[in-house]
């Protein structure tokens, strides 16, 4: 960068300095020079032609010239001068030469030098300079240049003003979320919002603002602040990405950021994980980070910190995702085509989020590029996907359009497994993305959604399930101060069953969840030590809990069709960022909410004094459309500190408190697609949580190494569990099924990770257990007798290493390790004979464990060559998932065959699966 | 740079032979040979002796015949002083002659093994059973079957929680008669009947119905079983009696409790099982488990008959019409001789004119009428 700017002075200089009329004809050039010394050569070449010269005489000094020509162009001459020299010359349209050492001279001046906003590209007239450089140029022009912020006056006033604008990808005019704009000293910083907008309130004068962000390359831009103004900046992304882990932002907001709990992911570090069938998968990759755990390898339910995977807020792009997994869970429902980056809160969860107890997944698609067209895409023999994009306005507005499909039905008739290929399977999803901004104030985004599965089970059963998903976002800024978000969103899931068994029992089974959100979030900047962050949001839902259908004529089902559900949730938020000191950094917010449980609806009631139970039910009670049977409510606090013990160590602690109002009904240990989710009612309490937690973030060796422990402790109350051997699936009095239970978890995640260097990776321990128990200990229902049981997906001890090593620029080798305890689960234990029928038992809940689940992947990169001109790059990826083939045992489940009860195990991947992947782009 | 960007991943892979599969599983646990002992019966308070089954667990693999307790000791124990020992029947029986109880103590039930272990059952209170007012049925609109009920009530507002248990008993023919039958060398007149028969099934699912949520203690049509006219149950004459037994609360949690672990289908939402055990705890070991429900209860009993000629009459061709010597030695039965004076047997199969082959037997239950 800074060879660049001292030859762009130098080339200032001299066009200052060339003034001379140019009366010489341009004929060709005739000469006999034998060891000539170059400033000879000069003359004689400026004395025959209207050409001039400008160079360092001190490099040419001891140049000499042996040549003969005869009525040749300049340019040859020059070009036969030269050949095989480290020196390079360029000529101008007013016959100016130019002659450097190794570098071309730049003929013209860039385009958008002197303007704020650098995007434009032109050609330089001597040098076909590539893309990147070029771009480089532009931004290193863009970092030496003084950008004056506001009315300039001649005399500074004292005090502060504010800059804000957006920081771009300066290659698609993609907003850029996240990024750090900081001042190194005063010690100012602010992190770019949602759209990646920017405000940062500085003091008035001269300062250096450089800009962070993952997966770009660090910049920085030299402003005379007089008063407020706008400064957008464009960021680079960075060139050499050959193998890289990124988990975390920029290297010191691991320490330095008050938010703890906070996983990042780029889609660039996800496609680096090796997974099965060979598909980037977003949920796979956040099952590697510590505290994230999942019941089974081929199941994306989550489970946050020892919560249940309906405890998840999934949001891709503020609307809600009920089901993110297609095909039992084999694939995560989202394109990695159309996704820019995820983020999953699982300790301190900001106070705009709502709703779920355990964790919010942020899932933020991709903005179509801005400047030009492009595709990209993938064939597999699995799955397809094709993504295009581009500008609809240039530098305005832009377009993605992804879609997805799968031809997985021979893969599933080549399983070893009769359950499996006997089954059909096909799945799509759709992605269309609009944004555009109407001017510097006001953006405006549109997304759209669509993700389809159909499979037929055992040939005579057949599911369908298909989400829906639309969201409005519209950014708006009121003033450098203040700016708000308001988005619209609606949600939709749905599943369906027919079963053809025979056509007397042929049965369609319907299940469907809407919901529809409003949201308005503000963030204003109250001083330079205050950010405040408020808002509102209401949601409301439609359920129809499950229609019971004949299918075909001959079928003698009897219809039973549950009464729709309707709610509406709201809730306003404010929170304060307050920089206490350099070292003291606090948020606190308050998020209250409210749950109408809304009629029409008729409402079981039971006898007072007995539990509830079928048994006990007395009668119904009928509300009408839009009364109010049940509120509930009550504040959510979100408390978070951090403190620097020392430069690149900090201190974290957090509370918080949530309320979940939406339930899971679920009985099995998998996530299936056949769960209903229930609102809170009459009956059923909303789930309360809360959470502690404290960590300690140390960054050794220059920030390359970042050592975290992170310890944590939850409570949570009214989580729904069953009683024993309830039906869940249309029933008409869910309640008497269902107890109240009170969970704990806890835990230790010790972390290390290594960002840069050949080797790369990170290691990541985790103890943690997670128990429940009825909240009604003396109840009959009380599953273990009222005493604490292990939930399903406790399993204490998960070790993961991902681990990255670079041999060269071309080739580079990664190698995942994960072992975990085993699950939990409820084996039949014995059987017995009373009142002379036989029974069997079963163990206490979840009291024994399947076998300890443990794999190692390894996957080769071998890259091209990285010539700039070539028609193609592409890249090798052969990796081997469960390179041990151990047969991790999926399922364990027990047959009664000829009046003896049979254990089985069920493993998937139970071998090594090698796969091979070419990718090229062009 | 080109314009328009493509980038094609290409997977080549091909080789996704997933590996999956299936093998048995048999953790430690489920094959251990730990035992734990069931028990299977009540304090009875009414008539008759009060009898407790002691038997143990099985592994679930296990296809050996049941292992019963023997040499136990078992004695009730009243909370006001009073005890009774029982004493040792056959098959892991423990027998109480008819006691006169005190209405108002509470019970529990103490069991030594003949290893030493100690169990004891909570205190149970004196819980006598109302009697049944009525058995009720109704025949289905459709022929299809009759609905069997049951009606009780008790004016003390005591009871609120019932149990019944019934058996069937049915009488059925064969669908052919045999008349004679082979003695020896010799065909005579058959001097049994094996041509009509009685079979008797006891209930196995669990029966329970509460009052609490109305007003006064009244149990009214609770169906107790649906007999099906395909079963032919119904077609000669059918009997039912139905037992029943009143509940603590607690009792009922726990038969519904077991009924829903125990009863449940295999089906494509099967609930999630758990470990269902009564109000019967080791004292040796906190860890041991006891199976089954002590209570002290009386029973109340039912029995009515029905006719209402439902189902169809069986039906069976004869095999063959034989001389002596061939009719004695193809081992079937013989219905009837057949012709004059060069006599011929008609044949028939046995499971044609032998109603006892169906499992039931020619003799008359007692109370037949």
């Amino acid at each position: 960068m800074k060879k660049t700017s001292t030859y762009l002075l130098f080339f200032f200089f001299l066009l200052i300095q060339s003034v001379n009329a140019q009366t010489k004809t341009d004929n060709g050039i005739n000469g006999n020079f034998t060891n000539t010394p170059f400033s000879q050569f000069v003359k004689e070449i400026e004395s025959q032609s209207p050409y001039y010269f400008y160079y360092d005489a001190v490099q040419l000094d001891s140049f000499k010239v042996t040549l003969q020509v005869t009525n040749l162009p300049i340019q040859k001459v020059l070009e036969q001068v030269f050949s095989d020299t480290e020196f390079k010359f360029s000529i101008d349209a007013q016959k100016r030469i130019y002659i450097a050492q190794d570098r071309l001279i730049i003929t013209r001046l860039p385009a958008g030098l002197f303007d704020s906003t650098p995007s434009e590209k032109t050609d330089a007239t001597a040098y076909d300079i590539p893309d990147e450089e070029r771009e480089e140029r532009l931004l290193s022009a863009s970092e030496n240049k003084l950008y004056e912020i506001g009315v300039k006056t001649y005399k500074l006033k004292e005090g502060n003003a504010t800059i804000s604008g957006y920081v771009r990808n300066a290659k698609t005019g993609e907003q850029i979320i996240g990024a750090a704009v900081y001042l190194e000293s005063p010690q100012i910083g602010v992190v770019t919002d949602a759209l990646g907008h920017y405000s940062i309130t500085l003091p008035k004068g001269k300062h250096l603002l450089r800009i962070k962000n993952i997966g770009m390359r660090d910049t920085r831009r030299q402003v005379m602040v007089y008063s407020d103004g706008k400064l957008d900046i464009e960021m680079l992304e960075s060139v050499v990405a050959l193998k890289e882990v990124k988990v975390q932002a920029d290297r010191d907001v691991n320490v330095a950021g008050t938010q703890m709990g906070l996983e990042k992911l780029s889609i660039k570090t996800m496609k680096q994980i090796p997974t099965a069938f060979g598909e980037t998968d977003l949920l796979r990759v956040v099952l590697t980070l510590p505290g994230v755990k999942s019941v089974g390898e081929s199941s994306t339910g989550l489970n946050v910190r020892g919560g249940s995977t309906s405890q998840n807020l999934i949001l891709f792009d503020d609307a809600t995702v009920y089901n993110p997994a297609h095909l039992f869970g084999f694939f995560s429902a989202f394109n990695p085509d159309v996704i820019k980056d995820v983020e999953l809160y699982k300790s301190n969860i900001p106070s705009k989020f709502g709703g779920r107890l355990s964790s919010v997944l942020d899932i933020t698609g991709r903005d179509g590029n801005k400047k030009k067209f492009v595709g990209s895409g993938g064939l597999g023999l699995i799955t397809s996907r094709l993504a295009v994009e581009g500008p609809i306005v240039k530098d305005k507005s832009s377009f993605l359009l992804g879609g997805r499909s799968t031809y997985s039905n021979w893969v599933l008739k080549a399983l070893e497994n009769p359950n499996f290929n006997k089954s059909s399977a096909s799945f799509y999803d759709i992605n269309a993305h609009i944004s555009h901004e109407i001017n510097e104030k006001n953006s405006v985004y549109l997304t759209a959604y669509l993700s389809n599965d159909r499979f037929r089970l055992f040939g005579d059963t057949l599911y369908t399930y298909r989400n829906i998903l639309g969201s409005l976002k519209w950014k708006h800024t009121f003033n450098t101060k203040l700016f708000g978000v308001f988005s619209g969103a609606y949600s939709q899931y749905q599943y369906a069953i027919r079963g053809e068994q025979t056509p007397t029992t042929a049965f369609d089974l319907n299940f469907a969840i809407y919901q529809a959100n409003l949201k308005a979030d503000f963030t204003y900047l109250l001083t330079d030590k205050h950010t405040l962050e408020f808002g509102a949001s209401t949601i409301r839902y439609k359920l129809s809990p499950g229609s019971y259908t004949p299918y075909g004529e001959g079928s003698l089902v009897i219809p039973d069709v549950m009464p729709n559900e309707q709610a509406q949730e709201s809730a306003i938020h404010i929170g304060d960022k307050f920089e206490v000191s350099p070292r003291l950094l606090i948020t606190a917010g308050i998020r209250f909410s409210v749950f109408n449980y809304l009629g029409p609806k008729t409402v079981n009631t039971y006898a007072s004094g007995y539990p509830i139970e079928t048994g006990y039910m007395t009668g119904t009670k009928t509300y009408d459309a839009g009364k109010i049977i049940k509120t509930y409510g009550g504040p959510e606090y979100r408390l978070s500190a951090r403190y620097m013990l020392s430069a690149d160590m900090s201190l974290k602690a957090s509370y918080n408190t949530l309320r979940q109002y939406i339930h899971l009904i679920t009985n099995t240990t998998v996530v299936s697609p056949t769960d209903i989710w229930k609102l809170s009612d009459s009956y059923l309490k909303p789930q309360l949580g809360s959470q502690y937690s404290l960590g300690l973030y140390k960054n050794l060796r220059g920030s390359t190494i970042e050592v975290s422990v992170e310890g944590y402790y939850k409570d949570i109350r009214n989580f729904l569990d069953y009683k024993n051997g309830d039906s869940l699936i249309l029933n008409h009095h869910i309640e008497t099924a269902v107890i109240n239970t009170r969970g704990k978890a806890y835990g230790v995640e010790v972390m290390v990770k290594k960002m840069s260097g050949k080797l790369n990776g990170w290691v990541s321990y985790t103890y943690s257990r997670s128990l429940l128990r009825a909240e009604d200990r003396s109840s009959s229902d009380a599953p273990n007798d009222g005493n604490y049981y292990p939930s399903n997906y406790d399993k204490p001890h998960d070790f993961t290493l991902i681990g990255n090593y670079k041999f060269s620029h071309r080739f580079s080798t990664s190698l995942n390790f994960t072992y975990s305890t085993g699950r939990p689960y409820t084996p039949p234990i014995g059987k017995y004979i009373l009142e002379g029928t036989e029974r069997v038992f079963y163990a206490e809940r979840n009291k024994y464990r399947i076998p300890d689940y443990y794999r190692v992947d390894f996957s080769m990169n071998i890259e091209g060559n990285h010539k700039v001109k070539k028609l193609a790059h592409s890249s090798w990826t052969l990796a081997v998932y469960n390179v041990l083939g151990r047969k991790n045992p999926y399922s364990v489940y027990f047959i009664t065959k000829g009046g003896s009860v049979n254990g089985y195990q069920l493993s998937i991947f139970g071998r090594p699966i090698p796969t091979v992947t070419y990718n090229f782009r062009f | 740079m080109k314009s328009i960007f493509v980038k094609v991943g290409f997977f080549i892979s091909g080789i996704v032979i997933l590996g999956g599969c299936i093998e048995t599983f048999a953790p430690p646990e489920v094959t251990s040979n730990k035992t734990f002992l069931v028990v299977d019966g009540y304090l009875n308070i009414g008539e008759g002796s009060s009898i407790i089954r002691l038997s143990w667990t099985k592994n679930l693999t296990d296809e050996s015949a049941w292992t019963y307790e023997q040499n136990a000791e078992v004695v009730v124990e009243g909370d006001k002083g009073s005890r009774f020992v029982f004493t040792e029947g056959s098959g892991g029986a423990y027998v109480l002659p008819q006691q006169i109880f005190n209405e108002s103590e509470n019970f529990r039930l103490s069991i030594k093994t003949s290893s030493g272990k100690e169990y004891q059952s909570d205190y149970v209170p004196y819980k006598k059973t109302p009697p049944i007012d009525s058995v009720a049925y109704k025949v289905a609109g459709d022929r299809s079957g009759v609905q069997v009920y049951v009606n009780t009530h008790d004016n003390t507002n005591q009871t609120k929680f019932y149990r019944w248990k019934f058996e069937e008993t049915w009488q059925y023919q064969s669908a052919l008669i045999s008349s004679l039958e082979v003695q020896g060398e010799d065909i005579v007149f058959r001097t049994d009947d094996i041509h009509n028969c009685w079979k008797t099934m006891a209930s196995t699912s669990i029966l329970i119905g509460t009052s609490v949520k109305l007003s006064q203690d009244v149990i009214q049509d609770f169906p107790v079983t649906f007999v099906n006219a395909s079963t032919n149950k119904l077609l000669i004459k059918y009997s039912i009696l139905v037992k029943q037994f009143a509940l603590t609360q607690d009792a009922f949690d726990y038969w519904t409790d077991l009924a829903k672990t125990t009863e449940a289908t295999g089906g494509l939402f099967d609930p999630q099982p758990s470990l269902v055990t009564g109000n019967i705890h080791s004292i040796t070991d906190s860890d041991d488990l006891v199976f089954g429900f002590f209570s002290a209860t009386s029973m109340a009993q039912k029995r009515i008959f029905l006719t209402p000629y439902l189902g169809f009459y069986p039906t069976c061709l004869p095999v063959d019409t034989l001389p002596k010597a061939d009719a004695i030695a193809s081992g079937d039965l013989i219905m009837s001789d057949y012709g004059y004076p060069d006599v011929q047997y008609i044949t028939i199969p046995p499971s044609c004119g032998d109603c006892r082959l169906q499992g039931g037997t020619n003799v008359k239950p007692d109370f037949w009428r």
